[in-house]
């Protein structure tokens, strides 16, 4: 018996819960958008380029370029590399290896697609994503559910795009954190939210989309990037859509933050409702209820491994909590969820955890639960 | 007018089993946009191919190998694109292009 073979005997042997990652990474087809956008986008795309001294970029169109090292994986780091593609037989396999009964699938490279701010070129980077990801886990769509991608800045285009993707089949809609200069308050994007509503589909906002998040560099570079510039700026939609009038204009609305952790979340939620009140004389719109109210109504935060996120669970309950291993990134918990499910949630109860690893992302995302 | 276009695509160690995909397509406005791709195949070959009207070059692109370059980036491997090559001023009949030698 190999090791990872013996690791899923363990996993299930030990498993009590029906347990969701709502947040999953695929390694799309190695040509997916070259293949198949427009070939008037098709020199635009994400991609390696090599300079005269022989040095190697990363070019995307909307982003610093960023020199590219190769880098020797070893160990779970190289079998983490080496996994997440699309073949069905080797990701299933991984996610029962992990405990993971269904998952949410975000793109890899796709996470580049709103980097251009040309929504022109974003809106064809989004339809090949969306061609493509349904029909390939069409097979196992009782266990994988990809997410859709929209491009919002054209929002008529977007809308055209939402209906399309929600006759398709798919469960969830994934639209950049940020769209630089056309924020998600803005009412423009009313029709937007009344297509989406419509549909009955949730929004997913993925860490690190919309805005380039490798903004800092030199000492501390690294770190700043990932608190500051990809983790930080995902507090801004859930602050839009609770503050602005979005969620009670469209009260069946839902949106989830992905892959931004849950420790700030006790704060944000308590933060809205100090600035709603003590800052009333400025406040516009007057709402029915408090900020954290929409929250706790319409609102989902994912997170992997924040212990701090858990503790604070007394000041946001656990209704609104989804758990996601980031599969197979190197940041996210697999192969070893449930070592730090054991970790994290150990003074969670029965019930909290019932609901956190997998049946609120069930309700949310249309997971059949086994009896 | 450039009639045909000869590329040698190099690199015949690396096929097949740890091959680099190349593939080739039309470049048919001077700021690089693509039109049709006209190959795709391992290294190691040297192909001709008939140029369509409007054309001002070729654009090349290359893969590694599957597992090959999985730590270039935190997206896994990606396309390799060479910067274009249009066709000389005054060309005629057949361009030679070898895409080793566009390879830095």
């Amino acid at each position: 018996m190999t090791t990872s073979e013996s690791q899923t005997s363990a996993t299930q042997a030990k498993k009590k819960y029906f347990v969701v990652s709502s947040d999953c990474h695929v390694h799309e087809p190695l040509d997916l958008w070259e293949r198949h956008i427009e070939p008037k986008f098709r020199h635009r795309i994400p991609r390696l380029e090599t300079d005269a001294n022989g040095k190697r970029w990363l070019v995307v169109e909307g982003m610093r370029r960023t020199r590219v090292r190769d880098v020797a994986f070893e160990g779970e780091d190289l079998e983490r590399a080496q996994s997440g593609r699309a073949d069905l037989a080797v990701r299933l396999r991984d996610l029962d290896r992990d405990g993971i009964d269904a998952e949410v699938i975000y793109p890899n490279r796709g996470l580049m697609m709103w980097a251009s701010p040309d929504p022109t070129h974003q809106t064809a980077m989004c339809k090949v994503w969306n061609d493509w990801a349904l029909t390939a886990f069409a097979p196992a769509k009782h266990r994988c559910a990809p997410v859709a991608t929209i491009a919002p800045k054209d929002i008529q285009t977007a809308i055209n795009e939402v209906q399309r993707v929600a006759k398709m089949g798919y469960r969830t809609l994934f639209l950049p954190v940020q769209v630089p200069d056309q924020p998600y308050n803005s009412p423009a994007y009313d029709p937007l939210w009344a297509a989406i509503q419509d549909t009955g589909l949730p929004i997913s906002f993925h860490i690190g989309t919309g805005k380039d998040p490798r903004t800092a560099s030199g000492d501390g570079g690294a770190v700043i990037n990932y608190v500051w510039h990809a983790v930080a700026p995902a507090i801004e939609p859930i602050v839009q859509f609770c503050a602005s009038g979005i969620c009670e204009r469209f009260p069946k609305l839902r949106f989830s933050t992905v892959e931004a952790g849950i420790g700030w979340l006790a704060w944000c939620l308590a933060a809205m409702d100090e600035g709603y009140t003590k800052h009333h004389f400025w406040v516009s719109p007057k709402l029915a209820m408090l900020p954290s109210d929409y929250f706790r109504r319409q609102g989902y935060a994912t997170f992997q491994d924040d212990q701090i996120g858990l503790e604070a669970r007394k000041w946001v309950g656990v209704d609104n909590l989804l758990w996601g291993d980031d599969y197979p990134h190197h940041e996210g918990t697999w192969p070893r969820s449930q070592e730090v499910i054991d970790r994290t949630m150990k003074d969670l109860t029965e019930e909290e955890r019932r609901k956190v690893l997998g049946l609120n992302a069930a309700k949310l995302y249309g997971f059949e639960v086994p009896a | 007018m450039v009639k045909t276009v000869t590329i040698d695509w190099g690199e015949a160690h690396k096929a097949p089993g740890n091959r680099k995909r190349w593939m080739g397509s039309w470049v048919v406005a001077r700021d690089g946009e693509e039109g049709d791709y006209f190959y795709e195949g391992p290294g190691g070959q040297v192909t001709t191919h008939a140029v369509p009207p409007g054309v001002v070059g070729v654009c090349l692109r290359w893969w590694p190998a599957e597992n090959e370059g999985i730590g270039q980036t935190q997206v896994g491997a990606m396309a390799n694109l060479i910067a274009p090559h249009f066709f000389p001023e005054g060309a005629e009949d057949t361009v030679n292009v070898s895409a080793l030698a566009l390879l830095r």
